[in-house]
């Protein structure tokens, strides 16, 4: 990506990064591009409504608008100029939406590349997610559509509480009362943020002022509750994760976890939920990899994606395998139970009338884009139908954040956002991995996973190594190589060790220490050196300091 | 800290070199002045000759024989004195011209970081940092949880034992116990130290100094332990110095606790340390700090020094702990009372002891409240105030520390064939222990030391644990403001908060330090140029603070957003 595009040249900027460019037409004697209609024809449309699929459906896009959606021969007629592609023996659907995904910025182009065109970033910072957000919009970026309600509003930590990465990593605004509260969604307003943030500390003041400011906006509020029964009582329409539904459904309350729900409490919950227009989002995923029928074929799906993401962290790719597929020893009984009874209940609410969702959570936990896939299928073995968790990574997921006008549908008036499969999805779920074409916005991705973002996250949610060892040999003034072994806290696989004003590359030890070898030429004058461990963007950073000695050699000086 | 300040440290080594190397050593020679051999002699106009580092000879003026090709110094009407021995010098990595500019020639090392203070030892021994000699005891002996990160945690007889052994075997040369060793601990320590011939000083809080002398100590630090001992009710001072984590020697509170002292005790106590060689450390220019009718007169005095710039590296941290009296002048008047009385025992009991045949040794404790170098001739005048002639008081800054060392062969009088450490003064100090201060020259190892202060001084080899008290903090940042801007906007104010920023910081943009503005140690700003906004980015925004400490804090992150 050139950094030197503007924003009065987007579109000349899409052509260069993310289109295939046969689909645009420069105009020679103006100079500003103007696109030719693209028709998508042959294929079998599902449309992301829950309508039945349409065999033999077209779709005509002009600009970055679905224009019309009808009978493929007879709209392959009436647009004879249109560029074509032929979508015989696929299928169409609309582009999926991630609704529950962190944004961390080196991941953005994943999500195009695996067909996923919209996502909901559940907080970040403010300055930078809608400078992401309005890059990428304008083209300057590659990456999905993104709504962001920017900062969470929280109330300040007392002692015990729980510190979250917005907290330490600052990217909340603190509030105590309404003139805080007021000020701080103004300052989010500003931003054109899409949604609010609430976190569990905010005091009735607070909260109550947030509801009328989203009223009085038109923005949904988003965030974490404690217990399912009573949000939906407040009037609180998201659920995410389970662990909600489990505390209103177990007599251990807080406690409670997926494992211990009592499925005859689940009918009361699940009419309270369907009566109130409650969405459930229950990143099955994140729990339940470990004991999913499908365990072993997502483990070599990922490991087979670590090589083609050449500027992802080492430990982020190790990091998606730890946290989905490991059951911790021991708890193998209770999480296949936990599965049994959350696939339990959502089966019963989706059968009830209720909506599902399919966010992932995605970025740290699990494999930007690609986890989609792998929820939907998740959620399929739990007992959903394929069309079920099509509506969920689509159109209830545009309602969940009021964006139904504009995507989550294949309808005409709405934003073209596509995804053109090679097989049946409603036939074999995991057939939404076999895609032959993405459309974003009304142009033909190129899928690339080689990409580096020009506007780097300036925040950190990792934690910062910490350097235990003490470095307590001293090394003498013309000694070759010094070998040095670092023991400490939070090593990563990628950290480096910083060496006075050096970076150094270390190897590292089977118990997780670091060793590095200090070249001659770092080690050839006498001083006190500062030794530190850094974790490199976007992990935590710097790690405290501490001295490696360079003493003068037995040779040197006087004659004492 | 990169830059050596070489000059005098080649000169003087070449000067090293030609003596070893040559048959006919350099000669220096100081003819006219009054000699204070430190021995029994009595002062005399004499000459002293000194050929390479040591001394030749010290004859009478008239009779100085064939001086050809020496250097010939006139210091006629001035009195040489040995080299002072500060037997309490927490060292740290600026102190170096302080001392020597105070004549002080030689210290004992009160605990540091084991391999640093043997490099400095040896460095300065090889004359590549300017410095006094120092005789370290390394990590300290301490009882776990570690107090320090420079002490060795002993938690059993055993382990004292294979910790004196290991110190022994890098070379140090006396163990340094600390205040939470016990009895039974300290017992295990002399012990193996007094096999290998080395001293046991210590700092004590929970023992008395009858234990400590049962225990086998060799010297009690700030007199510690006298307290417990001499006192009917050493309680209230026990419990401050618990509070205090065994530091209350640095606070009125000693005194305070020696308001009410027992006479049998006392003379019972003092029996026991002079039968046992048990020699003190009075550190009263620590311990009777505020207490001393002079403090106004010495706080001016390190007010006046602390301008010279020349001095601009001592940190700031202790700059502020050397003129704060607050504890001091804190007192009520009954406190004050208390201290009073306690400050006239402590002296009576010094006298007593050293006129019962016990050994004082003069020490300063810097730099923890006292700045180095002038704190020990403050020493010397409140051993004065104690009650010891002029000449004692000397004795306890040079013959007896030697004597207490078993170095008495090199140093600690001025003999022939002793190391050449001396200090010339312009006054008498056996007239007036105050001129000890009127420092003419300084002579260590039969080099004429630089007694100047240099604002650029560098150390080569910085202590290896700038996490503590002295020097400038590593500056941490907590947000700036704004955090992003767009590609070829004009250039910006960039409002910094955190903490630990000192006068002198520099903010650093992407490692460019750009002009920057301290407001107070939470809050500075920089200007950014415009040319630094020129490309669309994340870039790393820092804050340096200058050394002595000091460093490169966090980084934060400020963002250039595509136009």
């Amino acid at each position: 990506m050139r950094t030197s595009i503007h924003r009065g040249t987007a579109a000349a900027a899409i052509v260069c990064a993310t289109v295939v460019a046969a689909s645009v037409a420069l105009s020679a004697g103006q100079g500003a591009p103007v696109s030719r209609a693209l028709l998508i024809k042959g294929g079998t449309l599902i449309d992301g409504t829950g309508a039945p699929a349409r065999p033999s459906t077209a779709v005509l896009v002009s600009g970055s608008t679905i224009k019309e959606v009808g009978p493929s021969d007879a709209l392959a007629a009436a647009n004879k100029g249109a560029t074509v592609i032929d979508a015989t023996g696929k299928y169409v659907l609309p582009g999926l939406i991630d609704q529950h995904v962190h944004y961390v910025g080196w991941e953005t182009a994943m999500y195009p590349y695996y067909g996923v065109t919209t996502v909901y970033d559940l907080g970040n910072l403010t300055e930078w997610i809608v400078a992401q957000r309005d890059d990428t919009n304008a083209g300057l970026i590659p990456g999905p559509r993104l709504y962001t309600p920017g900062n969470h509003l929280n109330g300040p930590a007392k002692s015990g509480d729980e510190i979250r990465a917005a907290d330490f990593a600052g990217w909340v605004h603190i509030v105590t009362d309404r003139p805080s509260t007021l000020a701080a969604i103004d300052t989010l307003l500003s931003h054109h943020v899409d949604a609010l943030k609430i976190q569990e500390r905010l005091s009735e003041e607070s909260l109550k002022t947030i509801v009328e400011a989203a009223n009085e906006h038109h923005l949904p509020i988003v965030g974490h509750v404690t217990n399912a029964r009573t949000a939906a009582e407040m009037g609180i329409k998201f659920i995410e994760h389970m662990y909600p539904i489990a505390r209103a459904t177990s007599a251990k309350g807080l406690k409670a976890g997926d494992a211990d729900m009592e499925p005859e409490k689940f009918d009361d919950l699940i009419a309270l939920f369907v009566q109130k227009g409650v969405f459930v989002n229950p990143t099955l995923m994140l729990d339940y990899a470990g004991v999913s029928r499908h365990r072993e074929e997502w483990l070599k799906e990922d490991a087979a994606l670590g090589p083609q993401l050449k500027n992802v962290r080492q430990y982020l790719k190790e990091g998606w395998i730890d946290f989905c597929y490991t059951v911790k020893p021991g708890r193998e009984a209770q999480t296949k139970e936990g599965f049994r009874k959350a696939s339990e209940f959502l089966t019963r609410f989706v059968k009830a009338g209720g909506i599902v969702l399919t966010g992932t959570d995605a970025g740290r936990r699990n494999v930007p884009g690609l986890s989609l896939h792998q929820e939907m299928e998740i959620l399929v073995e739990a007992g959903l139908s394929p069309m079920d968790v099509i509506k969920g990574s689509t159109i209830y997921a545009a309602r969940f954040f009021g964006k139904e006008r504009e995507i989550g549908s294949v309808e005409a008036g709405k934003n073209a956002d596509l995804l053109i499969l090679d097989g049946d999805p409603l036939a074999n779920i995991a057939n939404t991995r076999k895609i032959a074409y993405v459309v974003h916005n009304g142009q033909v991705v190129k899928r690339s996973l080689d990409y580096k973002n020009p506007l780097p996250r300036p925040v950190s949610d990792e934690p910062a190594p910490i350097l235990l060892s003490d470095l307590p040999f001293r090394f003498v003034q013309g000694q070759k190589d010094a070998v040095l072994t670092l023991t400490g806290k939070n090593f990563i696989p990628d950290s480096l060790v910083q060496f006075g004003s050096e970076q150094l590359t270390p190897t590292r030890q089977a118990d997780g220490s670091l060793r590095v070898t200090v070249p001659a030429a770092l080690v050839a004058k006498v001083g006190t050196y500062p030794v530190s461990v850094v974790n490199p963007w976007p992990a935590g950073g710097q790690s405290n300091t501490r001295y490696f000695m360079v003493d003068f050699s037995k040779q040197t000086g006087g004659t004492k | 800290m990169t830059r050596l300040r070489l000059g005098l440290a080649l000169v003087w080594c070449a000067c090293v070199i030609v003596a070893g190397a040559s048959a006919q050593p350099a000669r220096l020679v100081l003819r006219g002045a009054t000699v204070i051999t430190a021995t029994d002699a009595p002062p005399s106009v004499a000459t002293v000759i000194i050929s390479g580092n040591r001394i030749e000879k010290i004859v009478p003026s008239p009779s100085a024989g064939d001086l050809a090709g020496a250097r010939v110094v006139d210091v006629t009407g001035k009195t040489i004195i040995p080299g002072l021995v500060d037997m309490h010098v927490h060292y740290r990595d600026w102190m170096p011209e302080l001392l020597l500019a105070h004549g002080i020639t030689s210290i004992r090392d009160a605990s540091n970081p084991t391999e640093w203070i043997l490099a400095q030892k040896n460095g300065i021994a090889k004359g590549l940092i300017p410095g006094p000699r120092i005789f370290p005891s390394g990590n300290a002996l301490n009882t776990p949880p570690r107090q320090r990160s420079y002490h060795a945690e002993v938690a059993t007889p055993a382990a004292a034992v294979a910790e004196v052994q290991r110190l022994h075997g890098l070379g140090v040369d006396y163990i340094k116990v600390y205040t939470e060793m016990t009895p039974e601990l300290v017992a295990a320590v002399t012990t193996e130290a007094h096999k290998r011939e080395l001293s046991v000083a210590g700092h004590f809080s929970i023992m008395s100094a009858e234990q400590a002398a049962m225990a086998g100590i060799d010297s009690l630090e700030h007199a510690t332990g006298i307290t417990a001992s001499i006192t009917d009710h050493p309680e209230a001072w026990l419990k401050k110095d618990r509070e205090l984590h065994g530091f209350g020697v640095t606070t009125p509170a000693f005194l305070n606790g020696l308001a009410e002292i027992n006479a049998d005790k006392e003379a019972k106590l003092i029996k026991l340390l002079v039968d046992r060689h048990v020699a003190i450390g009075p550190n009263l220019c620590t311990t009777a700090r505020g207490a001393t009718p002079r403090y106004r007169e010495y706080q001016a005095e390190d007010f006046r020094l602390l301008q010279n710039p020349g001095l601009s590296y001592v940190p700031e941290s202790v700059r502020t702990r050397f003129l704060d009296y607050s504890w001091w002048e804190g007192q009520d008047a009954s406190e004050r009372a208390l201290m009073d009385k306690g400050y006239k025992n402590y002296q009576a009991f010094l006298l007593k002891f050293h006129k019962a045949g016990g050994v004082l040794l003069a020490e300063s404790d810097t730099a923890s409240y006292v700045l180095p170098g002038i704190s020990l001739h403050r020493e010397l005048e409140l051993l004065v105030d104690a009650g010891l002639t002029p000449f004692e008081a000397i004795l306890a800054g040079t013959r007896r520390p030697a004597e207490f060392f078993k170095k008495d062969k090199q140093i600690g009088t001025l003999e022939a064939g002793k190391l050449a450490d001396l200090v010339v003064l312009d006054g008498d100090p056996l007239a007036d222990i105050r001129n000890t201060r009127k420092i003419r020259m300084v002579i260590k190892d039969g080099v004429v030391m630089d007694t100047s202060y240099h604002a650029d001084f560098a150390q080569p080899l910085p202590r290896n644990l700038p996490d503590t008290v002295e020097g400038n903090a590593v500056p941490a940042v907590s947000q700036i403001a704004p955090v992003i801007t767009t590609e070829g906007a004009e250039g910006l104010t960039l409002a910094v908060k955190g903490r630990s920023f000192v006068k002198g910081c520099v903010v650093l943009f992407q490692g460019e330090r750009v002009p920057t503005r301290y407001k107070d140690e939470t809050t500075i700003e920089a200007t950014v140029p415009r040319r630094l906004l020129t490309r669309v980015g994340t870039f790393p925004i820092a804050v340096w603070n200058p050394p002595p400490g000091g460093g490169v804090s966090n980084p934060v992150f400020f963002m250039v957003n595509f136009k």
